[in-house]
């Protein structure tokens, strides 16, 4: 099964051009008053610690929900219980499904897209998540790949944590060699099994310090997938390579990473 | 003092790249600038500017929630009130713990508490360094910590302090090489800047992340324009890039052929312009300096009112 977590620019269903269906709302608590029952108290205001409320003494609470986050802490302090719960969509879950034309398998698809201007993707990640384990346990799948965003922040941590094997996927290059090392170190950190995947191995000479990193953090580099024009062709044909164009270089190299992620699992 | 997002949705698309060219190009020309790495999870830009490091701040603006264990009897209230799934229990099924990364901030545990056990702390959300390029203007960068759940805050306090390093650049223009996705830092690094250069790859992913990036830069109301990358990829989807960008009244600035001086000038950790300015890349640069320049001033004439739409009673 597939999740793609990258809840900010969502691609596994472009990349491999399937319908999305069964969407639902990812949704997250947002205050509403009922202002007979408020008695400007402004307790609201001093608990809340993203400055989402403006309250003046003897006049009704703002509330601003642009930058509220959801905690809950104005309707659990509100002595009179007059804040109840509003909502607030945050973005979408989807499902869809990859049919593999050449023996009719088909992979399930977990999707999960913040909605524009919205900050909070930690919480559609985990949604995301909670959503694809409940059908992965259903359909009795063996293996989930999660399909993580770039960068190390809140939404990267929520997808990886709880992972068996975590692959890292970078180039030869010092900007990956850079950006490696800060998602190893926070691996190392967290306790999370690691390998390393070199892609457009050969863009330049050489292998960039990737070695000197795997070293450095003893972590395996599971595979090299050499720059390969045909992978770019299948890329934009919305195709994986492995099944349009099995004999190219990495093609093979995609196969040997797959036999090595499944020894090491 | 005019700022300029560059921003992509899709990582990868180019963003640090031109970004470091554009800084040069305009340097040798004369126009006094200051450029931001807003990428707060994974800076990369200073690593092409070699820069001589200057100055550093530490922003303590986060906090967690710690439980004093002396006091605590599991009783788990905290756990159901935390809205972030950051309190749990541990293996054994009784013991409650703060999984840190997760932990907002917001004091929730600390209010419904019975026994006054927990407590919020003060921690370091990250810090902004200054360097001073080989070139002569500064290069901002901001980096947010592993625990801190704060990439947007960290935009913001590494824009403000941008502004010091304006000061001393002496600088009209701050150039902000913007985060991937389209989340919070996204957000943060495009709200209030003048003008947001968008840049895309000719892939069925490119497309569809410079559509869902541009819905923050309508939000905004910022003027924007577009650089295709990597641009004799793929023809057709190519042209359904050029099409949108008519429709929604988009420039396109430039167009960047997909040339191995780019990954190539990167190794030696300078901008592309820098290393090889007799290449076709280094040429359309020029070309897209000149555009941006252009729509810089168009935008800064005729600013948008962001309160227009809102009726004042």
């Amino acid at each position: 099964m597939i999740v793609d977590t990258d809840v900010d620019a969502p691609n596994v269903s472009t990349l491999l051009n399937t319908e999305i269906f069964n969407k639902k709302e990812v949704t997250g608590f947002v205050p509403e008053v009922n202002l007979s029952e408020c008695i400007q108290c402004g307790k609201c205001a001093e608990v809340c610690l993203m400055h989402a409320v403006i309250a003046v003494p003897g006049r009704n609470p703002i509330f601003f929900h642009d930058l509220c986050n959801g905690c809950t802490a104005c309707k659990i302090i509100c002595p009179t219980n007059a804040i109840y719960d509003g909502k607030k969509v945050y973005g979408w879950t989807y499902e869809s499904k990859y049919v593999i034309e050449e023996n009719n398998n088909t992979i399930d698809i977990v999707i999960g897209e913040l909605k524009p201007n919205e900050p909070r993707s930690t919480t559609v990640v985990h949604e995301t998540k909670k959503r694809a384990k409940e059908l992965a346990e259903k359909k009795h799948y063996d293996f989930i790949i999660v399909d993580v965003a770039p960068g190390a922040h809140c939404n990267v941590m929520s997808a990886v944590i709880d992972a068996d094997l975590v692959l890292a996927v970078t180039e030869t290059t010092p900007f990956g060699k850079h950006d490696l090392e800060l998602i190893l170190e926070i691996f190392k950190d967290r306790n999370i099994s690691a390998g390393i995947v070199i892609n457009r191995y050969g863009l330049v000479e050489g292998d960039g310090g990737i070695d000197e990193s795997a070293k450095k953090y003893n972590v395996e580099i599971m595979a090299k997938i050499p720059l390969d024009n045909r992978l770019i062709k299948s890329y934009v044909n919305t195709k994986p390579v492995v099944i349009s164009d099995p004999e190219a270089p990495s093609a093979k190299a995609l196969e040997q990473l797959t036999n090595r992620v499944l020894e090491v699992l | 003092m005019p700022e300029v997002a560059i921003v992509s949705g899709k990582g990868g698309c180019g963003k640090t790249t031109l970004s470091a060219s554009l800084a040069y190009v305009l340097k040798k020309r004369g126009v006094p600038i200051t450029i931001l790495d807003a990428d707060v999870d994974a800076p990369d830009l200073q690593i092409l500017f070699n820069g001589e490091y200057e100055d550093k701040t530490v922003i303590r603006a986060s906090r967690m929630a710690k439980i004093d264990y002396d006091k605590c009897t599991n009783c788990g209230v905290c756990v159901d009130a935390c809205q972030f799934d950051a309190i749990r229990y541990k293996d054994d099924g009784v013991t409650v713990y703060i999984d840190e990364p997760f932990c907002e901030g917001c004091g929730v545990c600390k209010l419904v508490c019975p026994v006054d056990a927990v407590s919020l702390e003060e921690y370091e959300t990250g810090d902004v360094t200054i360097f001073k390029s080989n070139l002569g203007f500064r290069v901002v960068t901001g980096h947010v910590g592993p625990q801190a759940e704060a990439s947007g805050m960290m935009v913001n306090e590494a824009r403000k302090i941008s502004r010091i390093a304006m000061i001393k650049d002496k600088s009209d223009l701050l150039l902000i090489d913007g985060p991937p996705g389209i989340g919070c830092p996204v957000i943060s690094s495009v709200s209030g800047t003048d003008l947001v250069i968008l840049i895309t790859e000719p892939t069925p992913t490119g497309l569809h992340d410079l559509k869902r990036v541009y819905e923050i830069v309508k939000h905004f109301q910022i003027p924007a324009v577009l650089v295709i990358n990597k641009a004799d990829i793929h023809e057709p989807i190519k042209q359904k890039i050029i099409q949108w960008a008519k429709q929604n009244n988009i420039e396109i600035i430039g167009e960047i052929p997909l040339e191995d001086v780019v990954p190539r000038a990167i190794v030696q950790m300078k901008p592309v312009v820098e290393v090889f300015p007799e290449s076709t890349f280094a040429k359309i640069m020029e070309d897209i300096t000149n555009k941006f320049l252009e729509k810089l001033d168009e935008v800064l004439k005729n600013p948008v009112n962001p309160y227009e739409k809102y009726e004042i009673k």
